[in-house]
């Protein structure tokens, strides 16, 4: 055995490691969700090889992700579905003359040809920042919910452009006027879009300048 | 005073600190080339349950026991041929070899998937992680998340909702949701609080049940 090595020194360190400050749960989560990069993942795995209290805290906060996701997803239609408040104001739980039910119908066939609640915000908008696709991570976005999509237009020409959103197949989906000059440029579709893949095209005289990925799926 | 991993996350340790730690694991390195048995123990005493774990996490059960055996014999006849380069290294170079393990498991998987699908297509082929009283055990804690989720306001479901399920990003939420940092981190965290508690509630449901059953048997 080589005289520089003694075992007690080695299970000192050891003991050391495992009883010295642990990773936070910060870390900890990251870390489940893929989401710590390196040179802290190295650190962060080297230490979980030889410290037991790090490797439990990992599999509870592992159990709660599996956990919190399988309930997130048998729940996520009722996050979307109509308040219970909201059917007592159902016409058919309110009795009223039939007279009254004209005027109301009147009334808000009158407030559907003003159309107040035009330009206001949705409700849930997402957003995502594309950049120029050169094969790599698309943006990522949920089916059927409002998208506002930030271009990054940088080094672009200035002046008038248009954008279009085009699905895998080919078919457009959404064209829309831009003013390129700025770094960035916006992009809404209130609609959102079905679940697939996109491709989000910068066409200035007919030329493609830009093209960006977008991957739209649910989870 | 031996420096941590942590102190790695949080910043630079001492270079004296760091230089100690470097020359044991120097120090085990060269006994193992020398072709201690003491100091392979050693090794496998130091680093044995946190391969396991790691590779019981990202593959399952299934033959745990030879892949660790397997990974061990690699780092020892590294170690053994010379080819650890900088032996104070030692950790990192462990789990870099149980990372490529696991990098070629998984490809192993996929390739046998792909060849399974090609002979029998959507035949069934089995997970190698069933675990019949964990998943007992998930499908009860799931269930306690359900319950949980119910109980929290939509906002604090949306906010979790568009970080665990569709992994949006922390910024991109509170942008959209218009939160703060702060209200951000609190829906979180107040959601893993009522799990906590829901569950020692329920264990003491249980508790109690199981005790008032086995006084009754007992006739206690």
């Amino acid at each position: 055995m080589n005289s520089e090595f003694e075992r007690a020194t080695i299970e000192e360190l050891m003991r050391e490691m495992r009883t010295a400050n642990h990773p936070t749960e910060e870390q900890i989560e990251k870390y489940t969700m893929g989401r710590l990069a390196e040179p802290h993942l190295a650190d962060f795995e080297e230490h979980l090889l030889v410290c037991e209290r790090c490797q439990r805290r990992l599999s509870e906060a592992d159990g709660f992700l599996v956990s919190v996701r399988s309930a997130l997803k048998t729940l996520e239609p009722e996050l979307h579905r109509e308040p219970a408040w909201r059917a007592w104001f159902r016409p058919d739980w309110i009795l009223i003359p039939v007279p009254v039910l004209g005027a109301l119908a009147a009334a808000a066939l009158a407030i559907v040809a003003w159309q107040p609640w035009k330009g206001s915000e949705p409700l849930a908008w997402q957003s995502t920042t594309l950049a120029a696709y050169r094969g790599g991570e698309a943006g990522k976005v949920v089916p059927s919910m409002p998208v506002r999509l930030t271009l990054q237009t940088d080094g672009l020409p200035a002046g008038p452009a248009e954008a279009s959103v085009v699905s895998s197949e080919g078919a457009t989906q959404a064209t829309a006027r831009i003013e390129l000059g700025a770094t960035e440029s916006t992009l809404e579709l209130a609609r959102g879009l079905d679940a697939g893949i996109y491709w989000v095209r910068i066409r200035q005289n007919g030329q493609i300048l830009r093209e960006y990925s977008l991957a739209v799926r649910a989870n | 005073m031996l420096t941590t991993p942590e102190d790695f996350i949080d910043g630079a340790p001492p270079a004296a600190e760091r230089e100690a730690n470097h020359a044991r694991m120097a120090a085990l390195v060269a006994s193992i080339q020398s072709g201690s048995s003491d100091a392979m123990e050693q090794l496998y005493d130091t680093f044995g349950k946190g391969v396991r774990f790691f590779l019981a996490r990202q593959l399952g059960p299934q033959d745990l026991d030879d892949t660790i055996h397997d990974a061990f014999l690699i780092v020892i006849h590294a170690i053994q041929r010379g080819e650890l380069r900088e032996p104070e290294r030692l950790m990192g170079f462990v789990r870099t070899v149980v990372r490529r393990m696991v990098a070629a498991h998984i490809d192993k998987m996929v390739e046998e998937r792909k060849e399974h699908t090609g002979i029998d297509e959507g035949s069934f082929v089995p997970d190698e992680r069933i675990d019949p009283e964990r998943d007992t055990l998930l499908g009860q804690q799931i269930k306690f998340m359900e319950q949980i989720l119910r109980q929290i306001s939509a906002r604090d479901r949306e906010i979790l909702t568009r970080f665990y399920l569709y992994e949006q990003p922390p910024e991109q939420i509170c942008r959209d949701l218009g939160l703060s940092d702060t209200q951000f981190r609190l829906a979180k965290s107040r959601a893993k609080a009522r799990l906590g508690e829901l569950g020692r509630q329920k264990l003491a449901s249980m508790n109690t049940n199981a005790h008032n059953k086995m006084r009754k048997s007992t006739g206690a």
